[in-house]
């Protein structure tokens, strides 16, 4: 069989990690790179648009990191002021968005530690469902139902993942970045990466078959 | 036939993750084995249900509540940004980044040197600003670990100009900011011996700055979690 065409993306991948020159890149990172400066220096504008640029990619990752929204928006805040507190340390000459990243994963993985020993009910996993809008309002009360379920199945398999191989198979899999990057964004091998990444892999694979079998 | 040698390397097969030299034999395999072509099959389905959760948006809301949040605290931190971030913001802006960067990744690689060889940490000599280095292992994961918590922040006057070397008078005397954390203090060395290599998250790292004055020692905390690019 043939290895699958990847399917999602993310605006930015394609320029990251490219040339380090600022007209080099993409019109976005530059922009962005701009913004980072004038924030820096203390315009409150300037920080706005960098939120405004951001605040989607930063709580999606964030959510897909944590499972929950509630927790998922605490670790946005503190994304953001970290981003806020350090917009100084950051190098101009490189990219924002995995910058950005890395530092919600690092943040995601505080937010995890705080909140382990208190797993979500099952009331809670499904009150979480309600937390997102429908992607198409046209969907029938069927259909919902259905992708209601299978969200809830893949996100209790996401979560039941080591929180280093949730990292892996997110940002691979779901924010749709090269090994290579995510490799980057963790701070680790390509090789590590892969390891949990085909890891994690399985045991999706597993924990859906699973949730397929009838119950006995 | 045991095939459980070759899940991880299908796993990264379904995705066209698998390095080229491994391919052949794998899809050689698949040509013979049902079985993993039945685990290859599984793996494609579940991948793309995986990345149905793609579709899913964040909902406005949400956004919303976190931007209400952290407009207003950021423009609290401008007004009165703590100490550390002062001297470090004064530090990066008065160096030119190019350098700053380059101190930093000094810096990193004399605590790593120190760290791994146990050496104690060189002497301070009074008469000439000497720049020693610490290492805080990295923190203990715990449930009950606590969060972050800032220093308190100092009554603030203009930003303080820190010259990191050579400064006759020493820029900063408030004696609150002299003790280092105290998980510098009480943790065992052994601690903080854990090879960088098997915990991605380095170790933040405790800048000792001595001023001419032997009275003034400033502890410059690095947070290397943070700081993706520094
Ligand atoms: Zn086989």
């Amino acid at each position: 069989m043939e290895p699958r065409a990847h399917g999602s993306s993310l605006d930015s991948r394609i320029y990251w990690m490219s040339g380090t020159r600022p007209e080099d890149r993409a019109p976005d990172e530059a922009a962005m790179a701009a913004l980072v400066v004038r924030a820096a220096q203390g315009e409150p504008a300037a920080f706005e648009q960098l939120v405004a640029r951001n605040e989607r990619r930063v709580l999606t990752l964030a959510w897909r990191l944590v499972g929950r929204m509630d927790a998922a928006e605490d670790a946005a805040q503190e994304v953001f002021l970290r981003v806020f507190r350090y917009l100084h340390r950051f190098d101009a000459r490189k990219p924002f968005v995995p910058w950005i990243m890395r530092i919600t994963v690092n943040v995601c993985r505080d937010v995890a530690r705080e909140r382990r020993g208190y797993p979500d009910s099952l009331e809670a996993v499904e009150a979480r469902n309600g937390d997102v809008a429908p992607s198409d309002p046209r969907e029938s009360p069927h259909d919902l139902l259905a992708r209601g379920e299978r969200r809830a199945m893949l996100r209790s398999a996401l979560d039941g993942l080591p929180r280093k191989e949730r990292a892996a198979i997110v940002l691979r899999d779901l924010e749709g970045l090269s090994t290579r990057e995510v490799a980057a964004i963790l701070g680790s091998s390509p090789a590590t990466v892969r390891s949990q990444v085909s890891s994690a892999r399985l045991k999706i694979a597993k924990a859906i078959r699973r949730m397929k079998e009838p119950k006995s | 036939m045991n095939c459980h040698r070759w899940e991880r390397r299908l796993a990264l097969h379904v995705e066209g993750d698998l390095p080229p030299p491994r391919r052949g034999a794998l899809e050689r395999h698949l040509r013979e084995c049902e079985a993993c072509a039945a685990l290859a099959e599984e793996l494609g389905e579940s991948q793309d249900l995986l990345k149905s959760l793609n579709a899913d948006r964040v909902p406005d809301a949400s956004l919303a509540r976190v931007r209400r949040e952290v407009l207003p605290r950021a423009a609290a931190l401008q007004a009165s940004p703590d100490w550390r971030l002062r001297l470090e913001r004064a530090v990066m802006t008065a160096l030119r980044p190019r350098y700053a960067f380059s101190a930093l990744a000094v810096v990193l690689a004399v605590a790593a040197a120190l760290v791994s060889g146990r050496v104690p940490g060189p002497a301070i000599e009074p008469d000439r600003p000497a720049v020693a280095v610490d290492a805080v292992p990295p923190r203990v994961e715990s449930a009950n670990a606590s969060p972050r918590t800032e220093a308190p922040e100092t009554t603030a006057e203009a930003p303080v100009a820190v010259t990191v070397a050579h400064s006759e008078a020493a820029p900063v005397t408030v004696p609150a900011i002299a003790p280092p954390p105290a998980e510098a203090r009480t943790t065992p060395v052994a601690d903080a011996v854990t090879p960088a290599a098997v915990d991605p998250n380095r170790p933040s790292t405790v800048v000792k700055l001595v001023t001419d004055d032997p009275n003034v020692i400033i502890y410059w905390l690095i947070d290397s979690d943070e700081g993706g690019g520094a």
